[in-house]
């Protein structure tokens, strides 16, 4: 059984991928069931109760899991054969993102980053700067920017610039609350009235982003390459770039880069089979079937040498800016600091109306339904 | 081919059969019933996925309504708030798609991108159906399957919103996407499925490709395969499901692979292989000891056939067996007899020929053959020597005609009293040679004629013809010339009496060694000196010279008679 919180195409096109291999492997029966994000993360960690609930034999999960999932023994290292495999064919920062030194815990699939969508007719030149967006004048009723403020990973080029940096020598996360802070008081004029509050959080966000983006309502916003066919489809002209950071920031704004990953379960009463699987997953016409249809990006050196799926204009800005981005360590520390992050901005989120932006405000828990 | 395997080859070839049939019969049967079970379980698992869809499909209505109640009492103006309110309903009611249309323009829509996404799956107003239209116009719940621009079909649902004023009509439409998520869901493992409009497919699971909608035909590419399971055609089960307001008629078909008929196959042919080898190991078993049981009595026939014609006259089966094998062998039995008898009638008449002309009585032979024999006895007790059936009636041929080439000398100088001269003495020495021939031609009796005519070679190689000594002189013949020198010494003559026994077995211990055998010495003279001690006679039913003349006492007979059943 394999878990994965991707869902739509991206699951019909796992499943599809899943069900080539397994009539490859012989009379092999694969399930993929989908999970959101936080029950995936659930299922996988909790110890598995003694009846009614089935272990997962592989997981699709972000690299930044794999340190606490490796550290609460929930995965296992690769062999090393395998892992010599993944060195031969991946790009260095992929296996970087899966290793632990010279240990490696699991398959990357597919790299992501989040970037700037905009209207190139609006916008004539790719903005330099946020303040370069959110000064430009809009008709009334249109958003300049819109993105998820609950997101630490679509702050994070913000935040970064201003600090001067995300990663301390140590490999851990800077997220400092002053830096934060003072992202979200730049950004305030981005939501202006409560009206555009809704555009920065709740649910399904990126729908309705992608809908504002489409019907005129919003300038630009921060979306990841799983959106491009939205975009596509929506019908109205778009623009990729990496995001640009705050004018007179110290440093340069740097996207976090992460990747999706397939992990082993230790529990699998299949291993060996699992192991497979997942290396069938990156070949290369897995590979490309599987990031075509997800609108991700690859992590095969042979498909950057040649340009296998990044044909499309928005493919191209989307890798700029994972060719400008952060690389992010899948420790254990980074990702516990990474959730600490996370519960602080989507307590700030979860004000139904914009709060004040003080320091005190940003570290309450907001008005949480 | 040998009757032994053809035995077990007949029952080979009957139990093979017998176990193909069978086993062609089994097979047939478990993989029907097999195949009766798959389609059951494919129908369990339509009607599983069919009451799946139903709820689907409730599920929706419910959602339309709460989504109604929503919007009706809520004015909606496409902004901003609006739009970001619809959100949090999509969301909480797990829609894929809501719009509202005031009169004929679309007041509001909102979609999840990952499946709602686009301008395919608008709702064109009014619906191009005009039942539809007319239900909808009427102010009823409408429900109906549209084709969208990009070639997707999806699933409309349409209520018409409470009235804040006589003159508004304002309606609500969600739409479920029918692709093959929907089916993913609900699918049990191992299966395809496919959700079809009449003869035309809306969605399958897994799809197909991205480009294209396919056919549950073509899924069977993605059938999970199995041993032997690709032999069985995929099964199919489709159920009409729901019937939607424009007419639609939504059936779900399913497809799987027959893999348990497969397994079925798997096991059948195992256990049909299990039997084969079991049925083999049964007809070797069963061709084997029938073989035996029939092979044994033939094959004591062909032996004692055999025997007979390498010239063993005393072969005799046992005849234990009361069928016509049994009969075979008493018939056997009765024709050795027969030839046997035959021989003997001729060796009687040589030995009558022999005291017609010697001095010799008949009772000089059969002591002589009782000796010879008895000596044997206790050579063989000693383990010395084994003696066959046959060397034993070869030795007592020989006993008895160890003195027939005397047929060939003359009367006068085999009955002369005093000492014989050269001319005699060479006449006489050739009597054992003589003897040989005349047995030799008698045919079968090689051996006998070869004991004949070393029966006066001394042990020391002083005797004649041929001056053999020791070891080159059959032990037949050491025993024979021990035991007529000591008859000789010991008989009674019708002009002189024989010497004393004691002085016999003196005279034979002093001659060990020099004209006798020391062993055969030694074994007749423990034959004598048993018959002393037990104050008996050596068994006057013993030995063949007596088996020839049955009923007659010896020591009155004066004549050697051929036997009875040769008289008769």
């Amino acid at each position: 059984m394999v878990g994965t919180f991707w869902g739509g195409q991206a699951s019909q096109a796992l499943q599809r991928e899943l069900i080539r291999i397994s009539r490859d492997l012989g009379p092999v029966s694969i399930e993929v069931r989908t999970f959101g994000m936080a029950a995936l993360n659930d299922y996988l960690s909790r110890p598995q109760p003694l009846a009614g609930r089935e272990s997962l034999d592989l997981a699709i999960v972000p690299h930044h899991w794999l340190g606490q999932l490796a550290q609460r023994e929930v995965i296992g290292e690769l062999p090393s054969e395998r892992a010599q495999f993944l060195r031969q064919k991946l790009v260095g920062q992929a296996l970087l993102a899966v290793s632990d030194g010279e240990r490696v815990f699991g398959y990357p699939i597919s790299a992501e980053v989040l970037a700037l969508v905009y209207d190139p007719t609006i916008f004539p030149y790719p903005p330099r700067t946020i303040d370069e967006i959110l000064s430009t004048r809009f008709q009334e009723g249109v958003l300049p920017l819109a993105l998820d403020i609950s997101s630490p990973q679509a702050l994070a080029p913000l935040v970064g610039s201003l600090q001067g940096g995300l990663i301390d020598a140590d490999g851990s996360l800077v997220w400092r609350p002053k830096a934060v802070v003072e992202t979200l008081e730049r950004l305030r004029a981005a939501w202006g009235s409560s009206d555009g509050w809704r555009a920065f959080r709740g649910s399904d966000l990126e729908s309705l982003q992608v809908q504002l983006y489409s019907s005129g309502k919003l300038a630009s916003f921060v979306a990841g390459p799983w959106l491009l066919q939205a975009l596509e489809e929506a019908g109205r002209p778009f623009a990729v770039m990496p995001i640009p950071g705050f004018s007179g920031a110290p440093g340069r704004a740097r996207a976090l880069v992460g990747y999706q990953c397939v992990v082993i379960s230790r529990e699998s009463r299949w291993g060996d089979l699992a192991l497979e699987v997942g290396a069938q997953l990156l070949q290369e016409d897995s590979s490309d079937r599987i990031n075509r249809a997800t609108r991700r990006l690859p992590v095969l050196l042979s498909a950057y040498e040649s340009k296998q799926g990044l044909t499309s204009a928005g493919s191209f800005g989307f890798l700029r800016a994972l060719e400008q981005g952060q690389f992010v360590p899948g420790t254990p520390h980074w990702t516990e600091e990474l959730q600490k992050a996370e519960q602080q901005l989507e307590g700030f989120a979860s004000h139904a109306q914009p709060p004040k932006l003080t320091r005190d405000a940003f570290l309450s828990n907001g008005d949480r339904p | 081919m040998k009757l032994r395997w053809q035995f077990v080859w007949s029952h080979l070839i009957s139990i093979l059969a017998a176990v193909l049939v069978i086993g062609a019969v089994h097979l047939f049967l478990l993989l029907r019933s097999t195949r009766v079970l798959e389609k059951q379980s494919l129908e369990s698992s339509l009607s599983t996925v069919s009451h799946l869809l139903l709820q689907k499909i409730a599920q929706l209505e419910s959602d339309r309504d709460a989504l109604a109640d929503f919007a009706s009492g809520t004015r909606l103006d496409g902004g901003m708030e609006t739009m970001g309110r619809l959100h949090d309903l999509l969301a909480l009611y797990r829609v894929e798609r809501v719009e509202v249309f005031n009169g004929l323009r679309r007041e509001v829509e909102a979609f999840r991108w990952e499946r709602g996404i686009g301008r395919g799956l608008e709702t064109p107003w009014f619906p191009p159906n005009p039942s539809i239209a007319a239900r909808i116009a009427g102010g009823g719940t409408a429900s109906w399957v549209q084709r969208g621009a990009s070639g997707q079909f999806s699933l409309k649902l349409c209520t018409l919103l409470a009235r804040a004023s006589p003159d508004e009509r304002r309606w609500l439409v969600v739409t479920e996407p029918l692709d093959g998520t929907l089916l993913a869901a609900i699918l049990p493992t191992g299966t395809v499925g496919a959700i079809e409009a009449g003869k035309q497919t809306l969605a399958t699971w897994p799809v197909a490709s991205s480009s294209s909608k396919g056919s549950l035909a073509e899924l069977a590419a993605y059938l999970p395969r199995g041993t032997f399971s690709s032999l069985f055609e995929p099964l199919v089960a489709r159920r009409p499901t729901v019937r939607f307001d424009d007419g639609t008629v939504l059936s779900v078909a399913l497809m799987t692979s027959a893999i348990r008929s497969g397994q079925s196959l798997v096991v059948g042919l195992q256990a049909w292989f299990l039997v084969l080898a079991g049925g083999t190991l049964l007809a070797f078993t069963l061709g084997s000891s029938l073989a035996s049981r029939l092979m044994a009595p033939l094959s004591a026939l062909l032996d004692g056939t055999a025997a007979m014609a390498r010239g063993h006259l005393m072969v005799r089966l046992p005849e234990n067996r009361h069928d016509e094998l049994g009969s075979l062998t008493r018939e056997f039995n009765r024709m050795a007899d027969e030839i046997r008898n035959t021989y003997l009638a001729a060796i009687s008449t040589l030995a009558e020929v022999v005291e017609a002309k010697s001095r010799y009585t008949r009772e000089h032979v059969e002591r002589v053959e009782r000796l010879v024999i008895a000596t044997a006895d206790v050579l063989e007790r000693r383990g010395w020597v084994r003696f066959s059936s046959h060397q034993r009636f070869l030795l007592s041929v020989a006993a008895i005609l160890h003195d027939v080439g005397k047929i060939a000398i003359g009367k006068e100088i085999l009955n002369k009293s005093g000492p014989l001269d050269s001319t005699e003495r060479e006449e006489i020495l050739t009597h054992p040679e003589v003897g040989a021939l005349i047995v030799e031609r008698m045919g079968k009796l090689e051996r006998a004629a070869e004991i004949i005519r070393c029966a006066h070679e001394h042990f020391d190689g002083s005797g004649y013809p041929r001056g053999l000594r020791g070891e080159e002189i059959p032990l037949e013949s050491r025993i024979i010339l021990a035991v007529d020198a000591f008859d000789a010494m010991t008989m009674n003559r019708p002009y002189s009496s024989g010497r004393p026994q004691e002085e016999a077995m003196a005279e034979l211990r002093a001659e060990a060694g020099r004209q006798f055998d020391p062993v055969a010495v030694e074994a007749l003279i423990e034959v004598l000196s048993t018959v002393e001690r037990t104050k008996s006679a050596i068994s006057h039913d013993s030995g063949l010279y007596r088996a020839v003349h049955p009923g007659q006492d010896a020591r009155s007979s004066r004549r050697v008679m051929p036997p009875r059943d040769i008289r008769e």
